[in-house]
Order: C-alpha cells, then structure tokens, then sequence
C-alpha cells in the first residue's frame, strides 16, 4: 500500500509524543484533537478531488468562512436551521460554480479564479457582519450548536460528520466511474477527451463538492464555537492544501488517496498539538508544518524512483 | 581511419532490469554509424551514457584518446559530444534563434543579450544547412519536424565532434526528413562523427556507414553497411528471421460499413470522402500535415468538422463530440500514445478498462471483477507483457503501451476502428503481432482505417490506400496498382494544384 510509509509516520509520532507526554493521551486531549483535525479534513475531502483533475482551490478558506456567516446571519435573523443552512450550502455552491466555469468556460488557470473567489467570498463574509461577531442563532439556536458542539456516544459530532464523509468519498473515487474519471482527467486530461469524457463538467462538479465541503466545514465550525466572525478559517486554505499533500496527493494531478488525505489530516494536528503539550513556543508550529511538507512529499518521490 | 569512440565493456543495471551487460563496440572518425535494436534493447541508455545523461555501473568509454568520466551533460558537450533527443528540449515560447543559442547567448559588453549578433549568428547556422527559416519565428508555431531541425542547429552552435540523433525522423514528414539527412551529409563531409539510432531501414542503409545491433541489452554485432544486408539487421535484432507480413487472402464483400461523405473542415481538409467495406482495412497515407490526423480527430468529434457527414454500417451519425462517436461505435486510437492516447501513471488495468468503464457498471459502481476479467482477456489476447495490471503504462516498453491503447478500444467492441500510426516507435516482433490482430479484426468485421506514415506497413496491410495532401484527398490506390513511389508521388506533388488557403 503506498501510504503504508505515511501511517508508520503517524503510528510512529502519535506513540513518541503519547510516550513522552501523559497529558496527550487523556480522553479530553484525545476528543480534542479529533475534532480539531475534522474541520481541516472536511474540506481537504474535496480539495483532493480538486487536486486530483489537476487543479487548486484557494477559496476554500474564504468559502468556509463565508458560508458560516451566512447561515448564522440567517439564523440571528430568525431563520430555522434548515433553511439557513441550504442557503449558506447553495451560496458556497454559486461560489464552486463560478471557479470551475471561469476555469472550464473561459480556459483560466485555477489558481485565478479560486484566487480571486478567496477574495470576494471573504468580502462578501465581511460585507454582512460589517465586523461584527454573530453569536445568537435565532428560535433553533440549541439544535444549531448540538450539530457541531454535540457528540454520540462520546464522540463528536464533527468527528463523526468528517469519518462519514471520508468513507463516502473514499468509496466514490474508489469504487465509482466517475470517480476513476476525477483521476483520469488528472493524469491526462487530452487522453480523457478522446475517451468520450466530459472533462469540463467533470471539473465544474468538483469545484462545486470543494466549495460545498468548505461550506459543511463552516456551518459545524459556527455551530461548535457558538459564534461567527467574518474572518474565520482565515488562512486555513493553506492548511487543507498541506493536509492533502502530505497524505500524498500530486499536486499536478491523478495521483493520491482519500485514505491518505485522512493521514496527512491527522498528522498535521497531532504535530500542532504535540508541539503545543511540549511547550514549544506556538510561533514555531510553521516551521514544523513546512518541514513535514517537505518531508512527507520528498519521501513519497524517493519511493517511486 | 582511426576509432574515435571505444565503448569498452559497458554495463548498466535498472532495477529489476538489466539495460545493458557487457557492452563493447568502436566507432571510426567522421562515420555515421547506425545503432540498431528493438524496443528495451539498450540503445538509448548507451547514449544517454555516452552522452552524460545517465553514468554505467562499469566499463569505459574512450573518446578521442581520453577516457571520459562525466558527471552531467554539461561536460559531455564541453567535450564535443551533443545529442539531439527524441522528445523536444526546446523552449516553445522563445525563438529560433534564442533556443539556438540558448544558455550560450552573445552577450554586450554590459551583460545584456546582444540581440542583433543573436540574429545574425543564427542566421549564419541556419545558412550553413541551408533551412529557411526566419530566426524570430516563436518555436512552438513551427512544426515538429522544423523544430527537429531547429534543435539539431542548436547543437551545432557547440561544434560537437560527436552528434549522437535518437530516432531523429519518428515525427518528421519525408519532405522533412530528405532536410535532415541533407544536413547529415554535409556534417560528415565536415568531420563530424555520428551516432544514429532509428527503427527505419531505408535511412539507415542509405545514410549510415556502419551499423552496431544491440539485443537485450547486449552488443550482438557491428557491421559495415558494404558487408551486411536489412535482412540480416533485422536477423541480428530479434534474433530469428522476419517473417514478412501477408494478409490472409481474402476479397472483401460489397457490403459498406464505414463511410465519410465530403466531410470538411476550414484550414484543416476539405471535401473528403471514402468508403470501408466489410473485411478491409483502408489505410490513408500522405506527408506529415497534410491533414489525416486532422480527418480522424474530425470524424471522432474533436473538433467536430464544419459540414459532411458519417455513416455507420449505412446509418448517418450526427458526431459533435468524442461521446457521440463512440456511441455510434467509432473508436480512435490516436497518434501520440504518450500525450493523447494512455493515463502514463495509471495502470494498464485502468487504462484497458477506462473507455467501456460504465459498461462494467451498475449503479455507478465499477463491477471490479468484471473489470479484471476484461483486463485479464485483453492482456493475453494482446499479448501485452507486463508484471501485473497494476503496473504503470509509463513504465512498460512503447510496443506494450501501444498494445494496450489499441486494448483500450477493442475493449469497447468497435464498430469502426481509426489507428493513428499504430506502430510509431514499436519493435519489430510487436510490429508484426499488431499487423496480425488488425488482419483479424478486418476478417472479423471490423473496418479499419489506419493513418501511418510507414511505407512499407500500408504496403503491407492496406487494401485501398487514400493519399492526402494539403487537406485533400489526391488519389485512391489498390493494394494490387500501390507501389512506395505512387504513394509519394501522390502525397508530395498530388493531382490538383489548388493550393489551400491558409
């Protein structure tokens, strides 16, 4: 199995830092983490099927962020849950739309229009709270923060949102025509052309389910802090687009796994949550994200030569 | 004359293979001398590493006297060693003369590139081969072959003694290629020794002065051209005599089941129309550009043509796009195999199965059972030698990868099979299984209409042979009237003398 060499890794860390530090292998630590790591995991689900056609989507963070204001203005608004949250779903969806149509239609480069999605979706997350934070959600204010904040069994709800979806897309990109399309359009786009494939459609869909899961991300998000502001997942593009790579995902295409998506999810936050209960200075945690990056691709090109 | 390169005992091991073992032969100053061999057989690692490219694991090279040690290209060419490689090193967005020059630009006194002495000395060496082509012109609006061309001057500017050429005329037209081996004998008139690697038999008996074959990685014999004939090449490569390729005899019937009617594409081709019959394979010949390419994107909806029409087994088939093709039962297995035809980090079992996918699925779901059933028959039917299905296409010789696009569409159980140069850059004993399948599959039903630029391969399997030229359909031979000189003579000077608009 080729992500064998990046579960060692994770196996390997998770008992160096267990074994050096009792404090991480409490059951809160553990719950903790767990569901830190979910939100970046949601998202990243769909940032590899981006990835895998062989494009980016740095509007995932702006995304997550705007779809989480939406909803939760909705809702202060006196909007019930359902709708409020098919309207926030729908707004990521127009924002997945517009990317893969500026990419498909008018032949850009993704990193242009996700760029430039990245700015306007946070503008508009701006242009609605004018800055302010939303923290009140309206009549099904309760049932709104179960979602995120709540848990079955012990297990958080987010947790549980996050290992569903990685089965299903674990399943889809596996085990279904179209997602062994996803990944022959990456490895060859012409070839894919002249295999009777609809290559743009192809792509406009996975924008769409990358924008969506940034959406899902962003409505649990809102739920578990109980509050909004414009700027949350500031930045976090970055964060998903690592998880992806160091699971193993070619940045240029056709190449990588969901299950080592989940990997490199993991990884990143037990790294950041090691450092933490080591007391390293929490400036430094970048240092580390970048070494690992660096690392985990540089491993993965040694084993294929 | 005196042996300027001594290849002494040469070995080299890839993982799991053996590229070369043993390896000795000599080079005499101011020869071309062939390098021949099938696919896998270790040619362009010994010139990668005569070249710097790639070190052995032991044995010497000496050249001109001195043992050479390079750690990198740079030196083999510091040296007086350049080599034109088969895949393109140009940069498509600079010029003739800056990719001539590159990394070697005349400079001002102030650093800056000297543009005008840039020009002129471009200028100079495109004189002295006597090619007319402007050096401003960008690289990437030139044609494969010009840019052969381009590169071969760009190795020139380094005045090398040795010029090693890896297949130099796998994608240039004859027009092009009567260029290249012009500019070839000039070079040897001037003392440049010349490594020629090339599967194509004519050339290389009539340009070469010797000859070495590799086999397997091993050095089987070196011949002067005097002293050896093609057969006993070809005897040499492979190890056993060729078999010359006969279709069964066999008449086909009346019955049309593949049919294109004036079917048109501005800039591209005009007017085309022809039949394929039960039991034929028509085969549609002509120089590189002269639109056949262009024809059998055209019929497989990409780009769809501007006006004609498509028949399938007598039923017009309204084509805008590769899905429609393939419903009405056409499949195209296109030109280049590596850019346009396979999945190169998929696996063979992924790309047999990837063009009838949804018809190994239910529900969405691939049946993978199924699938490996499928995968598994047209591995063997084909022959395609490989470790397992998991194995990247990318990594298996150009005679499998090209098996497996041919399963690819076989898998789809075609209707109407279009090959684009089916067998460009494949071994002989490969050549030969591919021929013998297509006979099959004519005999079978299915028409085939085959694009190829090999003479002898058209002679070999067409029934009718279609020549085009500038977009045009000039002639119609049978396969009794066809001979290699009415085929060029149709395709270089045509019947019509309607120039296409450009």
């Amino acid at each position: 199995m080729r992500e064998g060499g990046t579960l060692a890794a994770l196996v390997l860390m998770v008992l160096v830092i267990a074994a050096a530090i009792p404090q991480f292998r409490q059951l809160e630590n553990m719950v903790n983490i767990t569901r830190n790591f979910s939100f970046v995991g949601i998202v990243a689900m769909g940032m590899t099927l981006v990835i895998l056609t062989g494009g980016i989507d740095l509007s995932v963070g702006s995304v997550w962020g705007m779809t989480a204001v939406f909803t939760a203005f909705l809702m202060s608004n006196g909007w019930l849950m359902a709708p409020a949250i098919l309207v926030g779903l729908l707004a990521a969806a127009v924002v997945g739309l517009f990317n893969g149509l500026c990419i498909t239609r008018l032949n850009m480069s993704p990193f242009v229009p996700t760029l430039a999605s990245l700015s306007i979706a946070r503008a508009l997350a701006l242009i609605i709270t004018h800055g302010r934070p939303i923290s009140k959600f309206g009549p099904q204010q309760t049932a709104f923060y179960w979602l995120g904040g709540g848990s079955i069994a012990g297990i958080p709800n987010p947790f549980i949102l996050f290992v569903v979806m990685a089965i299903i897309f674990w399943v889809v990109t596996s085990r279904t025509v179209w997602g062994r399309r996803v990944y022959a359009v990456g490895g060859n786009e012409k070839a894919a052309r002249l295999t009777g494939l609809n290559v743009r459609e192809l792509k406009v869909s996975v924008y769409i389910i990358s924008a969506l899961c940034a959406g899902i991300a962003g409505i649990v998000q809102a739920s578990y802090l109980s509050s909004v502001t414009a700027s949350l997942a500031t930045g976090e593009e970055l964060a998903v687009i690592a998880a992806t790579v160091i699971g193993g995902v070619n940045l240029s295409g056709g190449e990588g796994t969901i299950f080592g998506v989940v990997i490199g999810t993991i990884m990143l936050e037990v790294l950041r949550n090691g450092l933490l209960l080591f007391g390293i200075d929490p400036y430094w945690q970048g240092v580390f994200v970048g070494g690992i990056i660096v690392v985990a691709v540089s491993l993965d090109r040694f084993r294929k030569h | 004359m005196a042996a300027i390169l001594k290849i002494r005992g040469i070995t080299k091991t890839y993982p799991g293979v053996r590229a070369l073992q043993d390896v000795s032969f000599d080079v005499e100053q101011g020869t071309i001398h062939a390098i021949m061999g099938e696919n896998g057989a270790g040619k362009s690692t010994l010139m990668q590493i005569i070249a710097g490219a790639q070190r052995p694991d032991s044995g010497v090279i000496e050249f001109g006297g001195h043992e050479l040690h390079f750690a990198n290209p740079a030196q083999a060419q510091a040296a007086g060693i350049a080599i034109v490689y088969q895949e393109l090193n140009l940069s498509p967005n600079l010029s003739v003369a800056e990719n001539i020059f590159l990394g070697m630009e005349p400079r001002t006194a102030r650093a800056f590139v000297d543009r005008k002495r840039l020009k002129e000395e471009a200028t100079q060496i495109l004189r002295k081969l006597d090619l007319h082509f402007d050096p401003d012109v960008i690289v990437g609006h030139m044609t494969v072959g010009q840019q052969q061309l381009v590169e071969i001057c760009k190795s020139l500017v380094r005045e090398p003694r040795l010029l090693i050429f890896d297949e130099p005329t796998s994608s240039l037209s004859e027009a092009d290629a009567k260029i290249l081996f012009r500019v070839i004998a000039d070079l040897k008139a001037r003392e440049v020794t010349m490594l020629y690697i090339s599967h194509r038999f004519p050339e290389v008996f009539a340009n070469c002065d010797a000859v070495s074959v590799l086999r397997d990685g091993k050095h089987v014999r070196t011949k002067t051209m005097e002293t050896t004939s093609e057969a006993e090449v070809v005897s040499l490569m492979v190890g056993r005599e060729l078999l010359a390729f006969h279709r069964k005899d066999f008449t086909p019937s009346d019955e049309v089941l593949f049919e294109v009617r004036s079917l048109t594409k501005q800039h591209q081709y005009y007017d085309i129309n022809f039949k394929i019959h039960r039991g034929e394979i028509v085969a549609l010949a002509g120089l590189i550009g002269a639109g056949r390419s262009e024809v059998a994107l055209g019929v497989f909806g990409c780009p769809p043509p501007d006006k004609g029409e498509v028949r399938v087994q007598d039923q017009p088939v309204r084509i805008r796009r590769a899905r429609d093709a393939m419903e009405a039962g056409i499949a195209l297995a296109p030109e280049d195999r590596k850019s346009s035809g396979l999945v190169l980090g998929a696996s063979v079992g992924t790309n047999v199965s990837m063009a009838v996918l949804p018809k190994l699925a239910r529900a969405q779901f691939v049946d993978q059972r199924a699938e490996q059933n499928l995968v598994q028959r047209f591995v063997s039917r084909l022959n395609i030698r490989t470790p397992s299905h998991e194995q990247r296409v990318g990594l298996l010789s150009g005679g499998n990868q090209q098996k497996v696009m041919i399963a690819k569409w076989l898998a789809v159980q075609p209707k109407c099979l279009i090959v684009d140069e089916p067998t460009r850059g494949v071994d002989v004993g490969t050549k030969a299984e591919i021929y013998a399948l297509f006979d099959e599959l004519a005999h079978a039903g299915i028409p085939i209409l085959m694009i190829s630029s090999d003479l002898p391969e058209v002679l070999a399997l067409a029934d009718r042979i279609l020549v085009m030229r500038h977009g045009r359909i000039t002639g119609e031979l049978t396969r009794a009237e066809a001979t290699e000189e009415k085929i060029m003579h149709l395709a270089a000077l045509g019947t019509d003398n309607v120039p296409v608009e450009e």
